[in-house]
């Protein structure tokens, strides 16, 4: 298969790619490519104007050679890269120093621009440039740029965010199929993840995000997670691992990705939002804290005892005068003779004694909570999510309940927020009162720590009429 | 190209985990760094835990080698945790001392489950980040260097997990952990004119939480130096006020207390406990040397499963100080937070 | 600072060529650009999406949020990403002379 390139004269970034197929049959193809042939362009990648060089070449040369998947530790040419000059690193070496396995010998095992670093903990202050997000035709999101304040060692770096599979869990060929990528097109470095928990491929020079972004995709991942939208969503190992979860933590985000991938891959909110979903109140996720969108297992019922299972575990040694003392609700009772007793009315299902004593288990009442607002920085600094539904069921496959309220939040959102305002921040703004009214939410007892203290508040005139008692 | 999504459950998951998936009904750490899930099917599951470099960057050649590990050990498949540690589930529990072993050899530590010291996470740092006011890697290295036993073996009362965040963007989860290094900017942004026609001013305007950036005249700003909490919100919304920071200027905070668990004292952010550190590269002695008073304030004080948080508010701020040494300024209680007073002391309820 | 000819005139564009002087702005630069971004031609459309943009620009001095974008030109988001290949914010803010979307975080 014969295929065409029209590329910048200066610097060989292909600007359109057509096959000699297309070109014959496809008339709109066609129209464009004589159009684009005919103009002098200006290249996106190093901005020089002028007329688009052609080359001409069969399909084996021009595509590039798939990821040679599932052969061992096999190595490619890297593409265009910068070299650089081995120069004296003593502050990188003496990070290579020491038991801990070393983040700076690693990057020396890599094309990574090692005097980036190097001078940067030097002179104490980054040597890297703004940056921000870049969209290509057809992908919206998923790379960033770096730009470099220091030129002359590197020009700038782009990298991608390849969202993770659920559960974590990555395949030796697949993941031997990402290296092989990141050796092609990139420095050869991978950050294994990113705390919003994406796969980072670092070090892509602009001509080649593209290829290596069509490669991941051949893999099967997807690459996402800048801009405005819904980013990354985490979730705890679930059911795939865990004896504790309350809800499928992985079908849940596989759904998720199913119904939302659209707001996930092209921005339009005011700004990120970022979903963690964890199994139960242990929330091994932190959604409590870093999370706009918390999705957390919870329980109604009390934890289920197995009491002769608790009582061979005292008798193995378990420690039940600890667990009883450091019940958060002091709701836990241990009698030799009558077992363990749990007082319903102080309980707050928490998991402590669940997650510490062999025979207890959480109960079968089991939902999700929808909590809102956790952030690390946003406008006014941290903050705790806040808990907007206590408890609603999930129902797979398509979790059609939740889904739909985390629709109707989201467009609250997106109607009623500032640009660049964080959902915690927009709840600071408008109040508990009108957002839990725009949301839909009725008021219960179990959406607030406590009652103000403050008695100052605004009442409108309309809510003025008389009100005593027929 | 984009949208196919995630891979589906069927593709990512391995053999085990499909064949018990939703049937587990316990677990047991077996020892440091091997956790024992118990399946209703009659299977148990060992999985292993393995310390990674800081930052979790790692080249190719390395990623390699966990997957031939995998190949060899846990059926072709190895999972990463929420906090950057490489497991492999369904290791033989014959075949354990021998994975052990082959990763010691490469310099890999097993550990960081139960009461030890989980994998330490942050941010890029100096390595890729244009708002980094520290390199919270190397910081981290130095942490993990010292503290390697502690994640080896489970001495400490409870889990122990440090965090750190290249600025207060916080990327690095700093606030999240028990013990976070925050690093702040202490300097006031730039504004470079010539590249302010380049920005959207109603927007660097807007997103200054203290109002200390104002209009002046058509296309120009001035900010208001008294307000600016170095927050870096608009060197983030603007190239024009970026960089901030000085090698002078720039350092860390160190907080303490931050939990996500409801167990116990429920999810908590951690507090600033040293308002200021200097940067001190490539070891940072000064914060190596706080995180150490703190350790070992908290391994002689806590009760079982008391995380530091927990620890803390058992015994108040005046033991807290007193047992770590560490020094005190009215730079903890004061700044920039919406409920600052509520920081001062109500009631005489003194634990002296 | 770069700078680069457009329909016969000299602009100062920042590292990902959007102009930095958005009152130098005409028509011609937004056809320019399009061939840049290898769109073939402007259509009524693509112009709809543009001169809102300017007009919600020179009000405001922002660019309007992309909720506000959809409403106000009728059109679906996936709609504008096939109008504009990079997107509503590199690709049609960069055609109507607009500022830089911002940063990464």
């Amino acid at each position: 298969m014969e295929k065409v390139k029209l590329c910048c004269a200066k610097c060989g970034f292909t600007i359109e790619e057509y096959t000699a197929d297309e070109l014959a049959t496809v008339p709109r193809k066609a129209k464009r490519y004589k159009y684009l042939l005919n103009k002098s362009s200006i290249c996106p990648s190093c901005l020089a104007s002028g007329r688009l060089k052609e080359s001409r070449s069969t399909g084996e040369a021009v595509a590039a050679p798939a990821p040679q998947v599932g052969a061992k530790s096999s190595t490619t040419a890297p593409v265009a890269h910068e070299e650089h000059a081995a120069a004296a690193t003593p502050m990188m070496d003496a990070l290579a120093k020491g038991p801990w396995p070393s983040h700076t010998a690693e990057l020396k095992k890599t094309r990574y621009p090692v005097q980036m670093y190097e001078e940067a903990l030097q002179k104490r202050t980054t040597q890297w440039g703004y940056g921000g997000y870049v969209s290509l035709p057809g992908v919206a999101t998923g790379v960033l740029v770096r730009a470099s304040a220091r030129p002359e060692i590197t020009k700038g770096s782009n990298f991608v965010r390849i969202m993770d599979p659920c559960g974590n869990f990555f395949k030796a060929d697949a993941m031997r199929g990402l290296c092989d990528i990141a050796d092609k097109y990139a420095y050869g470095l991978l950050h294994l993840l990113s705390t919003g928990g994406d796969l980072e491929m670092l070090g892509i020079p602009t001509e080649n995000l593209k290829p290596a972004v069509e490669e991941i995709t051949k893999l099967g991942f997807d690459v996402g997670s800048t801009g405005d939208d819904y980013r990354t969503s985490e979730e705890c190992i679930g059911p795939a691992k865990c004896d504790l979860t309350l809800y499928d933590t992985l079908g849940f985000r596989y759904a998720w990705y199913q119904r939302f991938l659209d707001d996930v891959q092209y921005p339009r909110f005011p700004h990120k939002i970022k979903c963690k979903f964890a199994g139960c109140p242990n929330d091994c996720v932190r959604g409590g804290q870093k999370a706009d969108i918390f999705v957390c297992g919870v329980f109604r019922d009390l934890p289920k005892i197995d009491q002769a299972k608790v009582a061979s575990w005292v008798k193995g040694g378990g420690d039940i005068t600890l667990i009883c003392t450091r019940c958060p609700g002091g709701s836990l009772q241990w009698d030799a003779k009558k077992g363990l007793s749990i007082d319903g009315d102080s309980c707050m299902r928490c998991m402590y004694c669940i997650n510490k004593i062999s025979g207890m288990r959480p109960g079968d009442d089991r939902g999700v909570a929808i909590l809102v607002g956790g952030k690390m920085r946003g406008k006014y600094g941290p903050m705790l999510a806040k808990v907007l539904v206590p408890f609603i069921k999930a129902v797979p496959p398509d979790y059609k309940e939740v889904f739909d309220f985390i629709e109707r939040l989201t467009e609250v959102y997106d109607e009623h927020a500032r640009k660049k305002e964080r959902l915690g921040d927009f709840l600071l703004r408008i109040g508990i009162n009108e957002f839990f009214q725009l949301v839909g939410v009725e008021p219960s007892p179990l959406l607030f720590a406590q009652p103000r203290t403050n008695l100052f508040y605004h009442w409108e005139p309309s809510e003025i009429r008389d009100e005593r008692q027929k | 190209m984009p949208g196919i999504g995630v891979p589906t459950l069927e593709a990512s998951l391995p053999p085990i985990v499909k064949r018990n998936y939703g049937k587990w009904i316990t677990h047991e750490h077996v020892r440091p760094g091997v956790i024992k899930h118990d399946s209703e099917t009659g299977e148990a599951c060992y999985t292993v835990r393995v310390g990674m470099p800081p930052n979790a960057r790692v080249s190719t050649g390395t990623v390699r080698m966990f997957c031939d590990l995998s190949d060899e050990f846990s059926e072709g498949y190895f999972r990463i945790t929420q906090r950057n540690s490489i497991e492999f589930v369904g290791v033989p529990p014959a075949r354990i001392d021998e994975l052990i072993a082959v990763l010691a050899k490469a310099g890999y530590p097993v550990g960081g489950t139960n009461r030890s010291l989980h994998n330490t996470t942050c941010c890029t740092g100096y390595l890729h980040c244009h708002l980094a006011a520290s390199d919270p890697a190397a910081i981290m290295k130095s942490l993990s260097d010292m503290l390697i036993e502690d994640y080896k073996t489970e001495r400490f009362p409870a889990k122990l997990k440090i965090s750190g965040s290249g600025c207060i963007n916080n990327c690095g989860e700093g606030s999240c952990a028990d013990i976070g290094i925050v690093a702040i900017h202490r300097d006031l942004p730039p504004i470079h004119e010539e590249k302010l026609k380049g920005c959207e001013l109603p927007l660097v305007i807007s997103v200054c939480p203290t109002g200390a950036i104002k209009p002046k005249g058509p296309n120009m700003i001035e900010i208001d130096p008294k307000r600016c909490i170095h927050c870096p919100a608009c060197s983030v919304a603007c190239a024009a006020m970026a960089p901030i920071g000085s090698a002078n200027g720039d350092g860390v905070a160190i907080v303490v207390g931050g939990k996500a668990a409801n167990t116990g004292d429920g999810p908590a952010m951690a507090k600033v406990v040293v308002p200021y550190l200097p940067n001190n590269p490539p070891r940072w002695p000064e914060v190596t040397d706080v995180v150490k008073k703190i350790i070992d304030a908290w391994v002689a004080g806590a009760r079982k499963d008391e995380r530091v948080g927990e620890w803390i508010n058992r015994i108040g701020w005046p033991k807290f100080y007193q047992r770590t040494g560490l020094p005190l300024s009215f730079k903890v209680m004061d700044g920039y937070d919406a409920r600052a007073l509520e920081l001062a002391k109500t009631g005489v309820r003194f634990q002296w | 600072m770069a700078t680069i000819e457009l329909a016969g005139k000299q602009f100062d564009v920042d590292e990902d060529g959007f102009i930095q002087d958005t009152a130098q702005w005409n028509d011609d630069v937004a056809r320019a650009f399009a061939e840049q971004e290898g769109i073939v031609e402007l259509t009524e459309e693509h112009w709809k999406v543009i001169r809102f943009l300017r007009s919600y620009y020179l009000e405001f001095g922002v660019a309007p949020m992309i909720r506000k974008l959809c409403k106000e030109t009728g059109f679906q988001l996936k709609y504008i990403y096939q109008l504009f290949p990079t997107g509503p914010a590199k690709g049609a803010c960069k055609l109507a002379g607009l500022p830089k979307p911002t940063g990464c975080v």
